[in-house]
């Protein structure tokens, strides 16, 4: 089961490259505060109105929360906005989440078809 | 072995004659304190519970003592709050656990624990009126069989529902538990211990595990995990969602939190607070109770009646009609002055409770509040602190780290004024013009903004990100608003009133035995050279030992110019936090942290009340 899902973010990673780079420019122009790589494969990296699939959440106490929350490794959420050098705003079913940015740059995330495709 | 009892393993105490307890647990914005009411009527007693400072609301319903907790998603020690209520639920004979029909996949994840906790229950399956306008269906009898418990529908604030969860009471039962955790992982875990202990030390909770002396366990992520599933499992059989349309709370609550929308937003909520609290309230309503009713005409009203008992100027004059006059000064106060502020305080914080907007408002401040070492959550306390500085510094506990409640705490205590005496300084900068009252406020915000700045520099240790559920946006029930202002505003006054009579007390008995002008002798190079003030300034500062506001109502009777009126606010201001206050901090904090605060604050509020007076004297 872990393993899957290892692999299933680390296919995002790759895939999602090319078009995670272009989002990093268009950030930096935003904030100027990082540059693409960080967002890369985070949930930082996501815009509002996609979707993406929770990998890994570093923090203990923010993953244990985030499982609470129905947010957890494996959760399908949406990004509903995000707030300039603000949180993340998530949604899955009918719950809505803020994460807050430093959080963020530490949760793994991958495309919703390739999470399908890890797990087949 | 200490701590937490286990109720589970003990024998049921039914027609024993004994008081059973009733815990009601659930997250929160769930109804749990409206149900509460419903059990208990009107009769509820606040108290400590043991071993922590934490208020818990208690009732009686029959042969139940009902116990209120804090609203948590778990039970576990992620912050303060969710180690009181993990407490209290471990004392529990019967758990009443609150879930909103709308929120089934947060709110079960907390069921299935209670039911791999071990403990019996039921379920109030809350707001379903709410689901229903949602197009969210939920079907109870196939919820009951799956969890293994009683599961009652209400409506709470509507009273409806109430009947069939007591008739019910007596079912409670522990529910469906996860069948991987079998009894040898529990002993385990726990040899000897208890089901609900031994769980929470298989999940890692480490505060139980140092209460039994054993290790802290590491499976809460698989615990967790399959937890999860089985929720969704849940949900997915019991839960009809036909509305896949976005309803209008929802469209409202997506402009709050664009950023093109959200910010002007909330600015428009700041100048509309200004305008009912600055406006209306600290000027309109104080004008009239203050100055045509309390000044005007019930204080030369006592000054007769007491002028005719007693010569004028005897000591006992002095104490009841006298310039600190427990029957002159106290009312006017406490009545003219405070009272209209701080019940439309509490009014807007229900208001903004019960909306749902203060999470939100936690999301739009969390990239300002980071660079005071806080995440958007600080928030909370911050905004009560505002009510009362003691409320939110109990609030802290809300907060992830230690770290961050050092920090809020000292903010608090430093540059946040409390209603009480917002009010009393908006009535005594009405007499100067808006530019000083603004001036204030600018100087505070800057001095909060660099104080926590220089906090997330100098405290060591790290702060922990937002993670914050945003719950549905409603509108407010007027009768739970106006319970709420009353309950709040009522026991917040009758604080003050303790205080200022205390004060008045004090004042007098130092102004009567001569000691208050060799204190106003002894402080002379503070208050007359440093901060120049006239030398009466020192009783101010004495009063304002107690409390702030009490301080700075010691200032009315003087003849102040604007910039000295100024000069004097603000330092009374980052004067010591009250009295009440300050044994909260000894508390929560210890006496280490109550001394830097309490000579960091003296000091911060005389530097800089004195480079003010500085600033002032080039400017003005």
């Amino acid at each position: 089961m872990n393993r899957g899902h290892g692999r299933a973010t680390e296919r995002g990673q790759g895939q999602g490259r090319g078009q995670g780079q272009g989002r990093g420019q268009r950030r930096r122009g935003w904030f100027g505060a990082h540059g693409g790589s960080e967002a890369d494969g985070t949930l930082l990296g996501i815009l509002p109105g996609e979707e993406c699939v929770i990998g890994v959440i570093s923090d203990d106490c923010a993953r244990a929360q985030a499982v609470r929350f129905g947010i957890g490794n494996g959760a399908h959420v949406s990004c509903v906005t995000k707030l300039p050098g603000g949180p993340v705003v998530l949604r899955s079913g009918r719950q809505e989440i803020a994460v807050g940015r430093g959080l963020a740059s530490r949760i793994t995330v991958s495309a919703p078809g390739v999470q399908a495709a890890g797990q087949a | 072995m200490s701590g937490a009892t286990c109720h589970s393993a003990s024998p049921p105490s039914v027609g024993s004659g004994d008081r059973r307890t009733l815990v009601l647990a659930g997250n929160p914005n769930v109804g749990k304190s409206v149900v509460f009411g419903l059990l208990t009527g009107t009769y509820v007693e606040v108290s400590n519970f043991p071993g922590t400072t934490v208020e818990i609301t208690r009732g009686r319903h029959g042969g139940y003592d009902v116990l209120d907790t804090p609203g948590v998603y778990g039970v576990g020690s992620l912050n303060e709050e969710e180690a009181v209520a993990r407490d209290v639920i471990l004392t529990a004979d019967v758990i009443v656990n609150v879930v909103d029909a709308v929120h089934l996949q947060r709110d079960l994840f907390l069921t299935l624990q209670l039911a791999d906790l071990g403990l019996p229950m039921v379920v109030a399956l809350n707001m379903v009126d709410e689901a229903r306008a949602q197009g969210v269906g939920v079907d109870r009898d196939l919820l009951e069989d799956l969890l293994g418990v009683p599961v009652v529908e209400m409506v709470a604030v509507d009273g409806a529902g109430l009947d069939a969860l007591l008739q019910r009471l007596d079912e409670a039962r522990p529910g469906h538990a996860d069948l991987l955790l079998e009894d040898e992982l529990f002993d385990a875990a726990l040899p000897g211990g208890c089901r609900a202990d031994a769980l929470l030390v298989l999940e890692g909770d480490t505060t139980i595990s140092e209460r039994h002396g054993v290790a802290p366990g590491s499976q809460r992520d698989e615990i967790y995990a399959r937890r999860r599933v089985r929720v969704d499992d849940i949900v997915g059989h019991v839960v009809t969602d036909t509305d896949d349309g976005l309803s209008l709370a929802a469209r409202i609550s997506r402009l709050m939190l664009e950023p093109l929308t959200g910010f002007p937003l909330l600015a428009g909520l700041l100048v509309a607070t200004y305008v009912v609290l600055g406006q209306w309230i600290a000027g309109g309503v104080v004008g009239v109770t203050e100055e045509t009713i309390m000044l005007g005409h019930w204080e030369p009203f006592i000054r007769g009646v007491v002028g005719g008992l007693m010569e004028q100027g005897s000591a006992l004059y002095t104490f009841l009609a006298g310039e600190f006059g427990v029957l002159t000064m106290t009312p006017t106060y406490l009545l003219g002055v405070i009272l209209p502020l701080v019940v439309g305080f509490y009014l807007l914080m229900a208001l903004l409770e019960d909306s749902g907007y203060l999470p939100r408002i936690a999301a739009l401040a969390d990239r300002g509040l980071t660079a005071l070492g806080l995440n958007g959550r600080a928030i909370i306390p911050l905004i009560l602190g505002l009510g009362c500085v003691t409320m939110g510094t109990l609030t802290t506990r809300i907060l992830g780290s230690k770290r961050e409640r050092f920090i809020a705490t000292a903010l608090m205590a430093v540059a946040v004024p409390c209603s009480a005496q917002i009010a009393v300084i908006a009535a005594l900068m009405a007499r100067v013009g808006g530019g000083y009252a603004a001036a204030y406020f600018g100087l505070l915000i800057a001095i909060f903004v660099a104080l926590g700045t220089v906090l997330n520099r100098v405290v060591p240790g790290v702060s922990t990100s937002l993670l914050i559920d945003l719950p549905p946006l409603r509108v407010p029930r007027l009768k739970n608003v106006l319970r709420k202002t009353t309950t709040k505003a009522w026991g917040f006054m009758r604080e003050v009133a303790l205080f200022f009579l205390a004060g008045t007390t004090l004042i007098s008995l130092l102004d009567i035995t001569g000691a208050l002008s060799w204190i106003q002798r002894a402080a002379a190079p503070l208050t007359v050279s440093w901060l120049r003030l006239p030398a009466e300034a020192a009783t101010a500062f004495v009063m304002g030992f107690v409390r702030r506001d009490f301080g700075a109502a010691g200032f009315f009777t003087m003849d102040l110019s604007a910039p000295q009126l100024l000069v004097a606010m603000v330092t009374i201001t980052l004067f010591v936090p009250c009295a009440a206050s300050m044994m909260v901090v000894l508390k929560e904090r210890g006496w280490r942290y109550l001394i830097g605060l309490f000579a960091g604050s003296v000091g911060l509020a005389f530097l800089i009340g004195g480079l003010l007076t500085r600033a002032l004297g080039v400017l003005v």
